[in-house]
């Protein structure tokens, strides 16, 4: 129970909210139909468990599956940047203007090109979750200690050995800080995705429930996207925490 | 040029020779000359200092000999061959440990094995044994950042040694620690001197440092770097801290300090040199 020990003050807080929230819409205060109470939304989601289940295992799948995509697109992308003085020239100006364009924007375009399936969506999440990983990888892999450097190439390393065994595990803290970012990120594009095209999806549920001015229906999908995030968040903490034991142990003078 | 002394010690070639080796760096504002002209020798066995001010090329010329950065003018060898590339023969330690976070102690001293594509497990007990003669046995599982400064310092130390080359090049390794920490590791790196063998090239801030440990220091300009005077320290050996007390130690600083500049009454400016 040691973890509560620093949260008990925001736990405490999100529950006198949902309370604050509770009495306003049994008071009369908020309308209900238009603001669902908590215990409105957790019937709701009891309610219709099986379909919301089914429409959240593949807004996951799409998520999940797009970020699996961007990580390695994007790490091979930072790969060959840091590579080459060419391709950093070439490449990275022209990744840095993609961001300027909202991806959001041209999602009902690729919608009309690609179909309403799971490329269009698989699309719109690797567009959407792919910047930060090129951009923080790069940035890990050359920003490597020179002196480490200078005592590798006065072994005769060659570049691969330099990239293996030094800019790669220099380069992985960088990695995981990008993951945290682009998970998230890539919820965001499943449900954008899922509001534009095909049937199904959590975002779908959201868009369709909007429509009909079913809120009790919107909320309870909002909820379900949120516990998806925490725990897709987790997980890549949890990764993280696996892949670099080094990063735990505490600092010389702080045990 | 002529006041490069002739090297001290016994017979044979020397382990490190440098003829007339100049480098200039290429900057935004223009080439900036960082050594003109540098000659001399390091014996077998030697341990030879380099002091000088902040830029005065003391470290390009470690780089140099670790034949990691090139040079423009003369010639350097190791051992009769002439530095053209990497000289596995060197190991090198920083002023900064530049251990990589991710390897704890015993895979951070085996990084040049694993650089080198040798097997691992023919230099773990050597590795053990470097961490013996630094102290720091049972901390082969630790990670650095679990280290003090001085104990890391001591593991960089080790890497430097674990593919046992014959030269070690030192950039002032001790910089970064603080004074009584330094003074230990002082007399660490004259133990594995004496036990190992070792050639040793340390570059310096450190008057007192260079004279305690050395058998020769070299005194270098402001840059462009040139060699301003090569000091033999003729103490006895083995030596310690109580070694700083002594007259004779203290005119050897005074010396050095002198020559540095350090002293106004007698200082003499660098003389002015034809650079052509």
């Amino acid at each position: 129970m040691r973890w509560l020990g620093s949260r008990w003050k925001s736990i405490a807080f999100f529950l006198a909210l949902l309370v604050l929230w509770q009495v306003a819409v049994d008071s009369g205060l908020l309308l209900r139909f238009i603001v669902p109470s908590p215990t409105d939304v957790i019937g709701e989601i009891i309610d219709r468990w099986n379909r919301l289940l089914l429409h959240a295992g593949y807004t996951l799948m799409i998520a999940v599956s797009g970020f699996v995509i961007a990580l390695t697109v994007g790490v091979l992308m930072a790969v060959l940047i840091a590579h080459s003085r060419f391709l950093a020239e070439s490449l990275y100006p022209l990744l840095v203007l993609s961001q300027v364009v909202p991806t959001i924007a041209i999602a009902p375009i690729l919608s009309i090109w690609f179909g309403p399936g799971e490329v269009t969506k698989l699309i719109v999440v690797f567009l959407i979750s792919v910047f930060p990983i090129v951009v923080n990888t790069t940035a890990g892999l050359l920003h490597v200690d020179e002196d480490l450097l200078y005592v590798a190439r006065g072994l005769k390393a060659s570049r691969w050995k330099i990239f293996a065994l030094i800019r790669m595990p220099n380069a992985l803290p960088n990695v995981f800080a990008a993951m945290r970012i682009s998970i998230t990120l890539a919820v965001i594009g499943a449900v954008v995705a899922e509001f534009v095209a095909g049937s199904v999806g959590l975002g779908y549920v959201v868009f369709t429930g909007a429509a009909n001015v079913n809120t009790r229906l919107v909320f309870a999908a909002v909820v379900l996207l949120g516990v998806m995030g925490i725990a897709l968040f987790t997980a890549v903490k949890g990764l993280q925490r696996l892949a670099m034991p080094w990063a735990r142990v505490a600092k010389e003078g702080e045990a | 040029m002529s006041e490069v002394a002739p090297s001290v010690g016994g017979g044979g070639r020397p382990h490190l020779a440098i003829e007339h080796l100049s480098k200039v760096y290429e900057t935004g504002t223009g080439p900036v000359e960082a050594l003109h002209d540098i000659s001399t020798t390091v014996d077998n066995g030697a341990f030879v200092s380099i002091i000088g001010p902040s830029g005065c090329g003391k470290s390009t010329l470690l780089k140099i000999i670790l034949g990691v950065i090139g040079h423009e003018g003369g010639r350097a060898y190791l051992r009769d061959m002439p530095i053209d590339g990497p000289q596995v023969g060197a190991g090198m330690v920083f002023q900064q440990p530049a251990l990589p976070p991710w390897r704890k102690v015993l895979p951070n001293i085996l990084l040049p094995v694993d650089v080198l594509g040798l097997p691992r497990r023919d230099y773990r007990e050597r590795a053990l044994h470097l961490l013996d003669l630094v102290g720091l046995r049972g901390f082969e599982d630790k990670y650095p950042r679990e280290l003090s400064g001085g104990m890391q310092q001591r593991v960089s130390i080790c890497r430097a040694l674990i593919h046992d080359p014959d030269l070690l090049l030192m950039d002032e390794p001790f910089g970064a620690l603080d004074a009584m920490t330094r003074e230990i590791m002082q007399g660490e790196i004259l133990r594995i001197w004496r036990d190992s063998g070792k050639t040793i090239l340390f570059v310096t801030h450190s008057i007192d440092e260079a004279v305690l440990l050395s058998d020769r220091v070299i005194v270098m300009s402001p840059r462009p770097g040139r060699i301003l005077r090569d000091i033999a320290i003729d103490l006895p050996r083995p030596r310690g801290g109580e070694l700083r007390q002594t007259a004779r130690f203290q005119a050897y600083a005074g010396q050095l300090r002198e020559l540095l500049g350090l002293i106004d009454h007698n200082a003499q400016p660098p003389e002015p040199e034809d650079h052509g």
